[in-house]
């Protein structure tokens, strides 16, 4: 139980971090000042936190005024909103290389003003109100099924994952520093743009699993024999990139236009 | 742009959802599943019910199914799954992973 636990914490935490890390280096490679870095990051924690107790508090208080599938929209809803901001802010980071570039800090200053990062504030809050509030559900419901010695026990656990998941943080903000400005905005992008695909292919999974949308054709391949999904690389590029061996048509067709929508949006603003 | 096309492919495929499948039930109580070998057949779409007869929340997920959906206390989850090719797939409740554990099998 305890070693399930600190997985769940860590793991749940970690997809957070990972953007987290990301967005934070990007601000400091764009020479955000730390003052308005510090309000930006404590900003969008602060609300993704809120939004994960709001929804811990809404199921566990009033689960029975809710339609059975709160939790399913919630996500859905979450989902839609992260792949639309996300790749709102690489376009946006595109637009503003070349300011970076020239490394004249006040006038990239000057056109990021705080309207502009409301933007990096939002992919902030979301990223972990969606991986938070599962861990709150998750937690909340073992803590209340718990002994009281257990309680204790556990919440040790929890945090000490949580830790882990900063201590991991620190490790790639390190890490990313020795990327060049300009190649660590072109990587991320790459791998922002990666990540909101991996959520549009969940979301579309979701969608036809809960016969909202169809599949068009099922499984139209199968590379189980390549990689399967139960192995560990396979486990790994199914989180960080959404692989399915067998996908259905419509998430391919739905995988495909988004690079195409969201390639041509980068290409343009970079021209720009 | 992109939202446009997702809506109109939402709509397109909203009429083309069969829904006189199959229905296979998975029940959850004091956090196992019942049957937690449960056998479907291979090559057809079916229904498969989650039945939660427990007080705490669960997250269905299968990995080699592509599934992780919420399970609410005492709730229900329908999914449609498949047509799938013969073999078995593991599936948990990944917030009580020491108990929730089954398979499913293709045959």
């Amino acid at each position: 139980m305890e070693l399930n636990i600190f997985f769940i914490v860590y793991r749940e935490s970690f997809e957070a971090i990972l953007i987290l890390s990301i967005v934070w280096s990007i601000l400091t490679q764009a020479q955000v000042p730390a003052k308005m870095l510090k309000t930006i990051l404590t900003t969008g924690a602060g609300i993704g936190l809120a939004i994960s107790s709001l929804i811990a508090i809404l199921i566990y208080q009033f689960q029975k005024l809710l339609p059975e599938n709160f939790l399913d929209l919630f996500n859905n809803t979450l989902l839609f909103i992260s792949i639309i901001l996300i790749t709102h802010m690489c376009i946006w980071m595109a637009k503003h290389a070349k300011n970076i570039k020239r490394e004249m800090s006040q006038e990239i200053q000057k056109s990021l003003g705080m309207a502009n990062y409301w933007g990096v504030i939002s992919v902030i809050a979301l990223s972990i109100a969606r991986e938070g509030s599962e861990t709150v559900i998750f937690l909340s419901g073992t803590l209340i099924e718990a002994t009281r010695e257990q309680v204790f026990q556990y919440s040790l656990v929890a945090i000490g994952a949580l830790v882990l998941s900063l201590i991991t943080l620190a490790v790639f903000l390190k890490g990313f520093k020795f990327f060049k400005p300009k190649i660590f905005f072109a990587v991320s992008s790459i791998f922002l743009f990666i990540t909101a695909g991996s959520f549009l292919i969940k979301l579309t999974q979701n969608l036809i699993n809960s016969e909202l949308l169809s599949p068009l054709k099922e499984n139209i391949w199968d590379s189980n024999h390549l990689i399967d999904e139960t192995s560990r690389l396979g486990d790994f590029l199914s989180m960080t990139t959404g692989y399915h061996s067998s996908p259905h048509l419509m998430t391919l067709v739905i995988y495909l236009l988004y690079w195409a929508i969201a390639g041509s949006l980068y290409f343009r603003a970079q021209k720009s | 742009m992109m939202k446009n096309i997702f809506l109109l492919l939402t709509f397109l495929s909203f009429n083309c959802v069969a829904s006189d499948l199959t229905v296979y039930t998975l029940t959850l109580k004091n956090h196992r599943f019942s049957p937690d070998k449960i056998t479907v057949k291979a090559g057809e779409k079916f229904k498969l019910a989650v039945v939660n007869l427990d007080n705490s929340f669960e997250e269905f997920e299968s990995k080699k199914l592509a599934i992780e959906k919420f399970v609410n206390p005492k709730g229900k989850l329908n999914l449609v799954v498949g047509p799938l090719k013969p073999g078995s797939y593991d599936f948990f409740g990944e917030f009580h992973m020491k108990t929730a554990q089954g398979t499913l099998i293709a045959e």
